[in-house]
């Protein structure tokens, strides 16, 4: 925590070697986050970038009272939601119908898939639903407060939410069966 | 939901990803990083010395002024002393007079010398002289035929002692205390008022390094037609003389406390949040039946303190600059924040994506701080010959160090604030008025009324004008008498 704190009063400083640690820190798994939210990697460099300059420009809001990197991601997906909602690419996908409120399945599959596969699956939701499943089911985020973030209802957060749930236990089923196909074909 | 076996897999799963970005984004992140904070500061001495040197030169006009008016006048002097020279005058052969001199009246000279120098030749001549205070020196004579033996030594000068030698008083002139007072008669003998403004004279008979003076012939006045005759030299050398004493800087401390406020224009009352220009492409929706109107800042504390500078032109007029640091805030009343980061676009292709915002509301109040380091050039008029009343006038420049100001957005009827919105330097008017207070002590001081005017707004244009305006009562409290 205190070398947290003498990292941010350094970059504070505009001292750049730190500023460059506090990246390379970072950075790795911030760009995991971008990516969970974009569709392409080149994307998730775009938000990461982004999301770094509002980091150092907003360093000084920071009031170690948590932890740094909880705050740094906070930014991230911030950043990450509002280049979805300016870039042209995810505009039309970000238009948040409300759906009937789809029955949440209690079915809790296993997940075989390693990391990148499971953030590949995500990243191929429709972007409205990969939205919504990654701020509820990864950052942790309530439906209320999905519903303030995005500027939709906490009732078409939770439909929507229903749904990506649904699609991704549905890919990761036959995911895991096509994979298991193949290696009993090997 | 959230915490069923699937969404831990999901939320365990992701934690772990990682990725490894390339060097560019790095690269672009530095790039948009502001420079050394040292530069900044290095702009800001830049420019500091560059209006100091601006403000220095601007003085030094007069100054050179002052001495080509002198130099012509010793000229003229020069070419009288030298074809009416007498042959039994002291000194006359050896030394011409060849640097400043100034013929205050027909019974006074003021001579700038070094006052080793002057020791030597009056040693000479045998001249009385007293050393007074600084190095402000006054020779006494006994009879006119002294002033006129003065003379005639031919004093050398370039040099930065002020001698001024005068004519004795019917009475005693050796125990008058002369300091810095109008003359109540200009045909006075003593010429009270031939020394400028902060220029004392003081004759004690108690001073040493006192030189015998010999007997001078009468006849010498004859020789001497300058003192007595060229009253339009004399004339013109006593108002420059009185700018010469006065080459000097005064340095004060200055103090200052009041209210400030902000306006949108300082001759109407267009409120300030009532046409913010922002668009904002991705504001938080917010329903138009709620929508509630934005307050106007209202005033709040201002205060700032520094060092002035400040110079005599003549006698009505004063320039003075300084170096301070103002606060100046503001009071408005808004809504909830809400931790949300929103874009709002400005300009084609800029935008500024803010962390929160206010809602509109009367909730809470939010304090909008302005912190400036700021440099006033200040021109000060005194009102009335006999009196210590001044008005005073000018610009000011400005530097905005930080603040915390919101600007109200329209469009989605929320507040927000960010380093972007603001301009780093503004310029201002200034007026005011003052007393001079207890000069003749040692505790002298000025109290006074400053009104301050942003003619920049602090915000840029995209986002409204927001001029700020402030009424300061100050003390200024000058270093040394």
């Amino acid at each position: 925590m205190e070398h947290e704190q003498l990292l941010v009063k350094e970059c504070l400083n505009n001292n750049r070697a730190s500023q460059k640690q506090l990246y390379n820190q970072f950075a790795e798994v911030m760009l995991g986050v971008c990516y969970r939210y974009t569709k392409s990697l080149a994307d998730a460099e775009d938000v990461l970038q982004e999301g770094f300059i509002r980091v150092f420009k907003n360093l000084h809001q920071y009031r170690f009272d948590g932890e740094l990197g909880a705050w740094v991601r906070r930014i991230m997906v911030t950043t990450a939601l509002n280049y979805l909602k300016r870039n042209a690419k995810y505009q039309n996908d970000l238009a948040f119908e409300k759906l009937d409120l789809h029955p949440v399945t209690d079915d809790n599959p296993e997940i075989k898939l390693n990391t990148k596969e499971l953030a590949s699956l995500i990243q191929q939701l429709p972007t409205g639903y990969q939205t919504i499943f990654n701020l509820h089911a990864v950052e942790g985020y309530t439906h209320v407060e999905i519903g303030e973030l995005l500027g939709i209802t906490d009732g078409t957060s939770r439909s929507q939410y229903a749904r990506a749930r649904a699609l991704m236990i549905t890919w990761v089923k036959k995911y895991y069966s096509d994979n298991k196909m193949q290696s009993y074909a090997k | 939901m959230q915490n069923s076996e699937f969404e831990k897999n999901v939320q365990q799963k992701m934690e772990e990803l990682k990725l490894t970005p390339a060097d560019a984004v790095w690269q672009k992140v530095e790039a948009e990083l502001p420079k050394e904070k040292k530069r900044r500061w290095i702009v800001f001495l830049l420019l500091f010395a560059g209006l100091s040197a601006g403000s220095f030169l601007f003085m030094n006009k007069y100054k050179d002024n002052d001495k080509k008016i002198i130099t012509d006048n010793l000229a003229a002097k020069k070419n009288i002393l030298d074809s009416s020279a007498a042959p039994n005058s002291i000194d006359s052969n050896k030394e011409k007079p060849v640097g400043d001199a100034i013929v205050l009246s027909k019974n006074e000279v003021l001579i700038d010398i070094p006052e080793s120098k002057l020791k030597q030749n009056l040693k000479s001549s045998g001249l009385k002289i007293k050393i007074k205070q600084g190095n402000v020196l006054e020779l006494s004579t006994k009879s006119e035929t002294d002033l006129v033996t003065k003379n005639n030594i031919h004093l050398k000068t370039k040099g930065k002692t002020s001698v001024s030698i005068k004519k004795p008083a019917p009475t005693s002139a050796a125990e008058e205390i002369i300091v810095n007072e109008p003359a109540e008669n200009e045909s006075s003998t003593t010429a009270k008022n031939t020394v400028a403004a902060d220029t004392v004279l003081l004759s004690n008979n108690n001073l040493k390094d006192e030189i015998e003076v010999p007997e001078i012939k009468k006849t010498e006045l004859d020789i001497m037609p300058v003192l007595r005759k060229d009253t339009t030299v004399a004339s013109t050398a006593k108002k420059t003389a009185k700018k010469i004493s006065d080459v000097k800087w005064q340095y004060r401390i200055n103090a200052a406390a009041g209210v400030s406020t902000v306006k949108n224009n300082l001759f109407n009352n267009t409120p300030v949040f009532f046409d913010a220009n922002a668009n904002a492409i991705s504001a938080p929706p917010i329903n138009p039946q709620v929508r509630v109107q934005p307050a106007n800042p209202s005033k709040s504390g201002a205060f700032s303190f520094g060092l002035y500078a400040q110079k005599i032109i003549n006698d009505k007029w004063k320039f003075t600059t300084g170096l301070n640091y103002l606060y100046q805030s503001n009071i408005i009343k808004i809504g909830n924040r809400v931790d949300s980061m929103t874009n709002y676009n400005y300009d084609v292709n800029k935008s500024i994506a803010a962390d929160y915002y206010y809602k509109t509301g009367n909730t809470a109040t939010y304090k909008n701080k302005f912190h400036f380091i700021e440099m006033p050039f200040l021109f000060r008029y005194k009102l009335l010959k006999k009196s210590s009343l001044y008005v005073e006038a000018g610009p000011s420049v400005a530097f905005l160090i930080n603040s915390n100001a919101l600007v109200y957005n329209s469009n989605s009827t929320a507040y927000f604030t960010d380093r972007a919105i603001f301009n780093k330097l503004l310029f201002s008017f200034n007026t005011g008025a003052g007393i001079d207070l207890a000069q003749k002590t040692k505790f002298p001081f000025s109290i006074g009324y400053h009104f301050n005017y942003g003619i920049s707004s602090v915000t840029k244009k995209s986002f409204g004008k927001q001029h700020l305006v402030s009424s300061l009562v100050y003390l200024k409290i000058p270093f040394k008498k």
